[in-house]
């Protein structure tokens, strides 16, 4: 009795303080919950490097600006010999560098991204508008590259044009996806696209701008570049439209139908290039971007917190999800075993496949999963009736682990087969585990059990996952370290906890009536 | 205040695994103790030394090197058992009889002495406990009482009665079915029908799904049957049950035609569905016996 007293006690301590200091904590500072999302931001440097140089040379490009859907910030650049102006035009806000030097030039020009995904919802019945206003006359009408008067623009237009906005804007896009994609740098025009049948993302921009314009919808091509971590001189063009007052965003090439990842940087409108330089001039660029997480503001988290591991150190995000949650998906587990009843293969497995589907599609992950499971359960099946000693027959079920990725992974590359591709990067000694214990259940019980405990183990394993995608949960725990106490306390109770599982009230339903 | 939450929540009387676990097996079961039950070798190392009633062990292999030394000791038995020591769900015992011309034979078939020194070398080498190295165990091979076959004709039905400090507090005999493939466990497809401790009577036959009072495959009765040595049996259960270190145990126990009740194997984590067979729950029973 003293013993469960103190418990008792301890528990209810450990329970409530850490969610009173919680509580406090989040008085004392000013925040809002959105505010503890660890947020994705990018550094991008721009690096010039010009060389040969004629006596004065001018290099121009386009600066980002903070809109609805970005916030550029910190703007920094190292270099000299430059002198650097800026100045707003129709198209962005242009940088142009005067260089007077006749050694090679290096500069850099940095700043940082942080990208909203945006999303629009247009009405089924969205009806024509009519548009007199001057300033939008110029977006539909023909340019240079988007020739949106010519004879088989117009043609095509017509052809595509539905009853309304968005049944065209469908259609148009429809069509342009069908067109075959080439990763060609070559500037490519609306007409010439029609013509070839095929084109990269510059060509695909305009054929689907100068479309919409023959059809009436207000339209423009947006210059930038996706933000990933790496280095790269690509630069991506897309298209948006102009409907209910706002410019609504398409990219075709990548599959995105009036909305846009938060990872596209926006540098200018309209058909420009990104870079104008003096001729003669050897010039050449890359971004060098890299991506890390941050707290909207460093200060605003004050006292303990676990935000410096993000800030300073620049944790990834991967190590952090394992590090901050794996305690939460093993509460999970243990609540579905022993109060749930809810059995699958091993006890944390669940919480390693969950980790291991975090940046795969679930549904393509869970069925490659299952996929490659049942093979090597099968061949396991056949080793048991030649009775092999159980390390190499463990052994011969890791290489054939490996065999199945591998023939998947080229089967994947040569039939351009996504989900064969992505079965490479499957967690080898995970799936080894679990067809193994797949295949003892196989052999000792039979298959519908074996099946059963394999589609419990999908089942834990999603939600595990669903757990470690979650940014708010890291932000939490990155906040409120001090709540992994109370989580302990849960486990304390749930370890001693002598309820019957509620799969057992089945169980035992013929006696328990 | 602990309690009366408790109660409201688990309320039934049906005990549950998570409650087997924390208040008998870890109460009263200390995990060291737990190899001389799951060691079916040191098992019966402590059953012959207490006199109790088991099947003849005729010899334990240790080592692959002794095989052949071992054998020419058993080869003049007419019927054997061959187990790994600590195999699990039956796997890897052998059951050899030797036939007229004096060739072992098990399941129709001729073992050589070479595929039967094969075998306990897989049992000495691991192929049946997952990896770590085991022993063998000869025994004498059990010959069920013809009570048996008056339920099923086939395989080795057993009795398994749950103590408590050493008082049995509930029963059942599990019975192979033509699904079970001659094996009685309930989640094989065995029927485990309940008993009437009082009495020494068979009740209700469970097979997972249905009650039954005659066997499900032939039409035998078994609701209302006697059950032959029932006291013996009980005894039998008390007395082992008082030579192990262990107060929660499930004991498993068959009746040879000639020596009467014999201890197979004891459990320290028996399972639960002992009261399905018996359409009642542990709970109250065990509790009663606790305090």
């Amino acid at each position: 009795m003293l013993l469960k007293k103190s418990f008792f006690i301890a528990s209810m301590l450990l329970l409530l303080l850490p969610i009173l200091f919680s509580a406090f904590k989040y008085s004392q500072n000013n925040f809002e919950i959105s505010d503890i999302i660890p947020r994705e931001i990018y550094t991008v440097s721009l690096e010039l490097e010009m060389s040969d140089l004629p006596k004065k040379a001018v290099v121009k490009s386009y600066l980002p600006e903070s809109n609805q859907r970005q916030e550029i910030r910190n703007h920094t650049w190292y270099g000299d010999s430059i002198t650097v102006t800026t100045k707003k035009n129709e198209f962005g806000t242009q940088i142009i560098w005067d260089v007077a030097d006749f050694n090679d030039v290096l500069y850099t020009y940095e700043y940082e991204v942080e990208g909203k995904y945006v999303r629009f919802d247009l009405p089924l019945d969205s009806p024509f508008e009519e548009h007199s206003s001057i300033e939008l006359q110029q977006f539909l009408s023909s340019d240079p590259f988007i020739q949106t008067s010519h004879v088989q623009i117009e043609s095509k237009a017509k052809e595509l044009k539905k009853h309304s906005v968005l049944a065209t804007l469908r259609s148009n896009f429809a069509y342009v996806k069908s067109i075959r994609s080439s990763n060609t740098r070559l500037l490519t025009d609306a007409v010439s696209v029609l013509r070839l049948n095929r084109a990269s993302c510059n060509g695909k921009s305009r054929l689907f701008t100068a479309l919409c314009r023959a059809q009436g919808i207000p339209s423009r091509v947006v210059g930038g570049t996706i933000l990933e971590n790496v280095q790269k001189r690509t630069s991506h063009l897309w298209s948006e439209i102009y409907y209910g007052g706002s410019w609504i965003p398409f990219d075709v090439m990548n599959d995105h139908f009036a909305m846009l990842p938060a990872n596209y940087l926006q540098l200018y409108t309209g058909d420009v290039y990104l870079f104008n330089y003096t001729k003669d001039l050897n010039f050449d660029y890359q971004f060098d971007i890299k991506k890390k997480y941050q707290s909207l503001n460093e200060k605003r988290i004050e006292g303990l917190s676990l935000w410096p591991l993000l800030n300073e150190l620049h944790l990834p995000m991967d190590l952090l999800r394992s590090l901050l949650l794996l305690p939460l998906a093993a509460l999970l587990i243990a609540i579905f075993r022993n109060v749930v009843g809810i059995n699958s293969f091993g006890i944390l497995l669940p919480a390693l496949i969950g980790l291991a589907l975090v940046n795969v599609d679930l549904v393509t992950g869970l069925t490659a999963f299952g996929i490659v499971i049942v093979l090597v359960a099968l061949l396991h099946l056949l080793l048991e009736k030649w009775s092999l000693l159980h390390v190499p027959k463990v052994a011969i079920i890791l290489t054939s682990v490996i065999i199945t990725l591998l023939t998947f992974g080229i089967a994947g590359v040569l039939l351009d087969w996504e989900m064969g591709e992505m079965m490479i990067y499957l967690p080898i000694v995970i799936i080894s585990i679990t067809a193994e214990r797949f295949a003892k259940v196989l052999n000792e019980e039979d298959l519908s059990e074996a099946l059963k405990m394999l589609l419990n183990t999908a089942l834990i394993s999603l939600l595990t996952c669903l757990i470690f995608r979650s940014k708010l949960l890291i932000g939490v725990f990155l906040t409120f370290p001090e709540l992994y106490l109370p989580l302990i306390v849960i486990l304390l109770f749930l370890g001693r906890w002598i309820g019957m599982r509620i799969s057992e009230y089945r169980r035992f339903s013929p006696t328990l009536n | 205040m602990f309690d009366k939450w408790k109660n409201r929540i688990i309320g039934s009387e049906i005990l549950g695994i998570n409650e087997r676990n924390m208040d008998y097996v870890y109460q009263l079961n200390p995990k060291k103790y737990f190899t001389l039950a799951d060691d079916k070798v040191k098992c019966k190392e402590l059953l012959h030394a207490n006199n109790i009633a088991c099947a003849k062990t005729y010899g334990v292999v240790r080592r692959i090197g002794d095989i052949s030394r071992m054998w020419s000791n058993l080869n003049h038995y007419k019927k054997i058992a061959i187990k790994p020591a600590n195999g699990s769900g039956g796997g890897g015992i052998l059951i050899l009889k030797k036939n007229a011309e004096g060739y072992w034979v098990s399941g129709g078939e001729i073992w050589s002495e070479q595929k039967i020194f094969t075998h306990m070398a897989r049992i000495i080498m691991g192929m049946y406990s997952f990896g770590s190295s085991d022993h063998v165990l000869v025994e004498q091979c059990i010959e069920p009482h013809p009570f048996f076959a008056e339920i099923y004709a086939a395989g080795v039905p057993d009795f398994r009665i749950i103590l408590i400090k050493d008082e049995p507090v509930m029963s059942m005999l599990r019975v192979p079915t033509d699904k079970s493939g001659g094996k009685a466990n309930l989640h094989q497809g065995g029927l485990g029908i309940g008993i009437d401790m009082e009495k020494g009577t068979l009740l209700d036959a469970f097979d997972g799904h249905t009650y039954y009072t005659h066997h499900p495959d032939n039409g035998n009765s078994i609701a209302g049957k006697e059950i032959p040595m029932w006291n013996t049996l009980v005894a039998l259960s008390i007395a082992t049950s008082k030579c192990f270190p262990l107060d929660y145990l499930g004991i498993d126990i068959v009746i040879d035609a000639e020596l009467g009740p014999l201890i197979m194997e004891i459990n320290v984590r028996p399972g639960l569905g002992i009261q399905l067979a018996n359409k009642s729950g542990l709970k109250l029973l065990l509790k009663a016996k606790l305090n």
